[in-house]
């Protein structure tokens, strides 16, 4: 193909787009619906999991310590444990501060239980512990257990189960419904785009018929398709950012009580705004020049 | 030029829509192909080009064998032929001008080239005023000779014109086939023109081709159609064709001067005053 010819058939492209504006314009808000629709579920589905992962990291294993642990091994015992693989944030809590604790957790007629505790404190020293993946909690446990110096471990594991099991649940429903929805996204602008090419079915047999080629009938609806997609990517990009963003804000300053934990653990759109805008553009222009291609071959047949 | 030799087509539904075709069309020659609705001139065109494969027998046309052409060097043959519909095919959307100057852009002229020649042939088609306007705000007559602007643009060796005043008012048809005339006189332009009209057949006096039931029914150089296109063979066709509830006398009651004026039609040399010959005399002057 010439260079002029590709600029002529690039014009002709850009052209067609203005002068069918209704089914341009059709073919873009469905695109640009979809695409809301797609960017919407995911990333209900990764604030949901940011959530629960929130939660599962709230999940934490006590280790206490025996008491032969004098406070000089402390420091190399806690490297010992912040260097396994699955523990990402170790506490020392002191004997004394348990105690204090305790105190401050129990009603206060009974406070006097613990008086006189202070010169012979009969409680641990410990290690409060989060876990990077407390689905498998279970080894961590273990391997915490035949650590020197551990006397005891204590971690509900139940909780952590559940946990793991929400969150796969959520990330596997997510997927699920992402995929059903470009499912039904696909089937609706190949639609919209069938017909853009049944109104100009006349135009394709004329070209047919003066002897253009099927690459040179082809390329202004690629084109076209082409440009439908970017521009709904576009639009959908600054629709979903700044709803999300609205949305957001809207709950901090309505819900900053009751709902702290979703507005701290919401993901923020713009830090993954370019991966967004990624896929948004390339399912944009793959559906549109993957429709319009194999919707014209159907009229390329005089 | 166009040659047909023993050519049969069967459509994959079982209709035999050519049975047994030979003929042969030289270079510079004007053809009307007559028959009636069915009798297979559509099957005929559109193996002429290329849009139907022969089921038998071989097709040449400009020199290309079509019955063995490949799909993808349809568009270079197509380039070799000008087109005229009965329905214009003219793109809605586009000007006049750039109607014309489409089929030009399809076959990589550049534009310079286009510049020059689409101005051309719309000035030797009296369309030089209508260049701007879009194909609906023209009449049917004007968006014709926008269609034969289109096909005389890339000055290819064959014209086929199917019916292509099946559209347009009867003076206006005297007009396009005249141009037609014109451009197979003075180019040496081979033009097929596939027709009903017994009017222009007859007035214009050139080699008719009847096809009846997909076979070549007569071939002659009179400008006459064969026996069965006389005015009473035709009216009796037509009466077969009407539905069982309209009685047939009603019809011939109502129809009998139109078809009387049939029969009645001026043959060649008186026939000028009877129909006004184009306007477009300018036709005769320009070099295609």
């Amino acid at each position: 193909m010439k260079p002029h010819n590709f600029m002529y058939l690039f014009k002709e492209g850009a052209r067609n787009l203005f002068a069918n504006k209704l089914m341009s314009f059709a073919c873009i808000g469905v695109l640009v619906a979809c695409l809301l629709l797609i960017g919407g579920a995911t990333l209900f589905s990764l604030n949901v999991s940011s959530i629960v992962q929130y939660w599962e990291q709230q999940n934490v294993v006590v280790a206490f310590l025996s008491e032969k642990v004098g406070p000089s091994d402390v420091d190399a015992l806690e490297l010992t444990l912040s260097n396994m693989d699955n523990i990402i944030e170790t506490q020392f809590v002191s004997k004394e501060e348990t105690l204090e604790r305790s105190k401050e957790q129990t009603y206060e007629e009974y406070a006097g239980i613990f008086d006189g505790l202070e010169e012979d404190n009969p409680l641990l020293d410990s290690f409060v512990l989060r876990l990077k993946d407390p689905s498998i909690i279970e080894d961590t446990v273990a391997q915490l257990r035949s650590t020197e110096g551990i006397f005891k471990v204590n971690a509900v594991t139940d909780v952590a189960h559940i946990l793991s099991g929400l969150k796969r649940t959520v990330s596997v429903a997510g997927m699920a419904i992402v995929v059903i929805l470009v499912a039904v996204s696909v089937v609706i602008i190949t639609n919209t785009i069938k017909i853009t090419v049944f109104n100009r079915r006349k135009e394709i047999n004329i070209m047919r018929y003066v002897g253009a080629t099927d690459a040179f009938i082809r390329m202004p609806f690629l084109v076209e398709g082409m440009l439908i997609g970017v521009l709904s990517a576009v639009f959908a990009f600054f629709l979903l950012g700044f709803g999300y963003t609205y949305l957001l804000e809207w709950v901090k300053t309505n819900y900053t009580e009751q709902l702290p934990i979703i507005y701290n653990n919401a993901i923020s759109f713009w830090d993954i705004a370019p991966k967004v805008f990624a896929g948004f553009s390339g399912l944009g222009v793959f559906i549109g020049v993957a429709g319009s291609g194999v919707f014209v071959r159907k009229y390329l047949k005089v | 030029m166009i040659e047909f030799s023993n050519v049969s087509k069967v459509y994959p539904n079982g209709t035999q829509a050519l049975k047994n075709v030979s003929l042969s069309v030289q270079k510079g020659e004007f053809v009307f192909v007559v028959g009636s609705s069915g009798a297979g001139k559509s099957t005929l065109i559109k193996t002429l080009l290329r849009e139907e494969k022969p089921t038998s027998g071989t097709v040449f046309v400009n020199g290309y064998n079509l019955g063995r052409m490949k799909r993808r060097h349809v568009p270079r043959f197509r380039r070799s032929l000008g087109v005229v519909f009965q329905d214009f095919r003219l793109i809605d959307n586009m000007s006049v001008y750039d109607n014309v100057a489409f089929s030009l852009r399809v076959t990589n002229v550049v534009g310079k080239e286009i510049r020059k020649r689409v101005p051309y042939v719309l000035n030797l088609l009296g369309l030089a005023s209508k260049a701007k306007c879009l194909p609906h705000q023209i009449s049917g007559g004007e968006q014709q000779r926008v269609a034969l602007a289109r096909a005389l643009v890339n000055n290819p060796a064959i014209i086929i014109a199917d019916e292509p005043t099946g559209n347009i008012d009867p003076e206006l048809s005297f007009e396009i086939v005249d141009l037609l005339a014109e451009i197979n006189a003075q180019a040496g332009t081979t033009i097929v023109m596939v027709t009903h009209e017994h009017e222009l057949v007859s007035y214009f006096n050139k080699r008719v081709i009847t096809i009846e039931s997909g076979v070549v029914l007569s071939d002659s150089m009179s400008g006459c159609a064969s026996e069965l296109f006389t005015g009473e063979q035709l009216m009796e066709n037509y009466s077969k064709g009407l539905s069982s509830k309209q009685k047939a006398a009603d019809f011939s009651d109502r129809n009998a001067p139109t078809l009387l004026s049939v029969q009645s039609l001026p043959h060649q040399g008186d026939g000028s005053q009877a129909f006004p010959r184009s306007a477009h005399k300018n036709v005769a002057g320009g070099k295609l």
